[in-house]
């Protein structure tokens, strides 16, 4: 691999819709399938520490309904934390880019007059 | 084996010769002049040796790097550079070093400076279509005014707002995102490959007795092939028929006149006087466009002065209007062995003319009175430290690239195509402003097309990864060009 296809790779923009998605769906699936287990396993107490995010979630709880509202909820928060996470990465290597492309082309400058 | 002529011993015809030499092809090559190296020639005055200007030898091309190397081996030598600025009765660094200009120009002065540079960051020229709208976009109109302007209009005799912004482009490339983050992220040194890269801002090679040498040796080494480089012809009349040029006519300084045939021809002639010498002659509007190509004079008046050292620098740039110098060459701090005796210097300076301008006619007295009182009056040398002098003109030494150039060589460049044994190299067969080696690689390029190559010459110093990774391009169409 050469200095090059390893700056291209790392320069590489991110997709902000994909990476919200993936968050998103991520999210919303472990969230669901944790509800889910807990509810299947039962219990005297289901899903005591589970439960705790509805300080976080609103509808959610340890039930079949609060676990697909809660989901939905955490695929839209993660969906957006996603988003902004490749988008404000992006943002930063395109400002890096932007500065390291005005300093070499000040630093071919320096010696204009040679070339006059 | 293919007979080959080429007209022109510089650096690109020598350089013609020599690949061909090395292809099995068989050169002969044709110089007007009595000493080959066109304007990288050294001249020999009674033991001192000077420069057409000063060539650095410095190249990204690792072809021409490997060429320099094998013609020359160990009497290539590395030197340190220095250069300054003289400008307001003042030397500034150069390249410009923050604390030194701000010394030199006072806090006002830079305070403005800055004001100005960040209205061109701020509010820059919508479009660069000239030479001062690009570098007041990149620096600022004050600091245009002062470090680039009357240096600029002395070298090239046109208000920079004449100066076609391709200068520009051509001469400081644009860097592609890759290659600024590349210089980032794995130092600006290093090229695509991880090589290493010097540069001309601190140090550069030079021959031990100036660039002739390099080309001198070339000369040698073609004639130990049995190729000749023949000096004293100038070419006088290009014959040509049916899309090929037949032959060439020259005369030697006797006046006797000579004729030379060839498979394939190849021209370092200025453009203008290569359509001109073209019989029969082309259409009317090829004539024309040659007609308004320009070419900026050069001429040196070298002084002898009695005194070990007079300046620490390679070269001073001579910014100030009242002289009419543009730059000052210190031999002897390019390579000691520029000169003979250690207790002299001997200085260039160097003159930028039209050949119209009445200072080109003037006699060498003149002309050396001229420069001991220029260097006098910006305080260099005392008149009565300056034993000698001598002075040189070179003609054609700069293509100029006015507002009308590029239409012209379009022209020519499309007349010229249809020619199958033609071709066109080097900074006047070209009219680019090419330093050497990309002189001397549109030159390789030419010798390897006779050889069944298709490359195109004229991209060369036009397209970035030509000078980065030294590749050949070939043509996508199958033409030669």
């Amino acid at each position: 691999m050469t200095p090059d296809d390893v700056i291209e790779a790392a320069f590489a923009k991110l997709d902000p819709v994909a990476l919200g998605a993936a968050f998103g769906i991520v999210s919303a699936l472990t969230l669901f399938l944790a509800s889910g287990t807990l509810l299947l396993k039962g219990g005297p107490e289901v899903g005591r520490t589970l439960r705790l995010l509805e300080h976080y979630l609103i509808g959610f709880g340890v039930t079949w309904t609060g676990a697909l509202i809660g989901s939905a909820e955490a695929g839209i928060g993660a969906f957006a934390l996603g988003y902004i996470i490749a988008w404000g990465r992006n943002w930063l290597l395109a400002a890096y880019a932007h500065l390291a492309k005005r300093r070499a082309e000040s630093r071919a400058q320096r010696d204009l007059l040679d070339k006059i | 084996m293919s007979r080959v002529l080429i007209t022109g011993a510089g650096p690109a015809g020598l350089t013609a010769a020599y690949e061909l030499s090395k292809l099995g092809l068989r050169p002969t090559v044709l110089e007007a002049d009595n000493q080959v190296g066109g304007l990288s020639r050294t001249v020999n005055y009674r033991g001192y040796r000077f420069d057409i200007g000063g060539h650095r030898f410095f190249s990204k091309v690792p072809l021409i790097n490997e060429l320099w190397q094998e013609i020359l081996s160990e009497d290539f030598l590395l030197r340190p550079r220095l250069s300054r600025i003289y400008y307001r009765e003042r030397f500034f660094d150069y390249p410009l070093k923050a604390a030194n200009a701000l010394a030199g120009l006072g806090p006002v002065e830079a305070f403005l400076i800055g004001l100005s540079y960040t209205k061109a960051r701020l509010f820059p020229h919508a479009e660069e279509t000239n030479f001062e709208q690009w570098v007041a976009n990149r620096f600022g109109e004050r600091l245009y005014q002062i470090f680039f302007k009357t240096y600029t209009e002395k070298v090239w005799g046109i208000p920079c707002n004449e100066i076609s912004a391709d200068w520009a482009a051509q001469r400081i490339k644009n860097l592609s995102l890759r290659e600024a983050l590349r210089n980032a992220l794995v130092g600006s040194g290093r090229a695509a490959d991880g090589q290493i890269i010097t540069t001309l801002i601190e140090q550069f090679n030079y021959p031990r007795f100036g660039p002739g040498m390099m080309w001198e040796r070339c000369k040698d080494l073609l004639a130990s092939r049995g190729h000749e480089t023949v000096e004293g012809v100038r070419v006088e009349r290009v014959r040509h028929s049916r899309g090929r040029v037949e032959c060439v006519y020259g005369r030697k300084a006797s006046g006797e006149p000579e004729e030379f045939g060839a498979e394939h021809f190849i021209s370092t002639m200025p453009l203008r006087e290569l359509i001109h010498a073209l019989d029969p002659p082309p259409p009317e509007e090829v004539i024309a466009a040659a007609n308004r190509l320009r070419y900026r004079d050069y001429l040196t008046v070298v002084l002898i002065v009695k005194r070990e050292a007079v300046f620490p620098d390679n070269w001073i740039y001579i910014h100030s209007p009242e002289v009419k110098m543009g730059r000052i060459q210190n031999y002897k701090n390019w390579s000691p062995e520029m000169t003979p005796d250690p207790s002299r210097t001997s200085l260039g300076l160097e003159y930028f003319l039209w050949e119209k301008d009445e200072e080109w006619e003037w006699s060498h007295e003149r002309l050396i009175e001229l420069g001991v009182k220029e260097c006098a009056r910006i305080g260099l040398v005392e008149p009565g430290e300056v034993e000698d002098g001598t002075i040189v003109r070179m003609k054609k030494a700069y293509p100029v690239y006015d507002q009308n150039y590029h239409e012209s060589l379009e022209i020519i460049r499309n007349y010229l195509e249809s020619f199958s044994n033609l071709q066109t190299v080097g900074r006047n067969g070209l009219h680019r402003y090419n330093n050497q080696d990309h002189s001397m690689l549109t030159a390789i390029y030419a010798a390897r097309n006779i050889a069944g190559e298709r490359n195109d010459v004229w991209s060369v110093n036009t397209e970035m990864e030509y000078h980065e990774a030294g590749e050949t391009v070939r043509r996508g169409d199958g033409a030669r060009r």
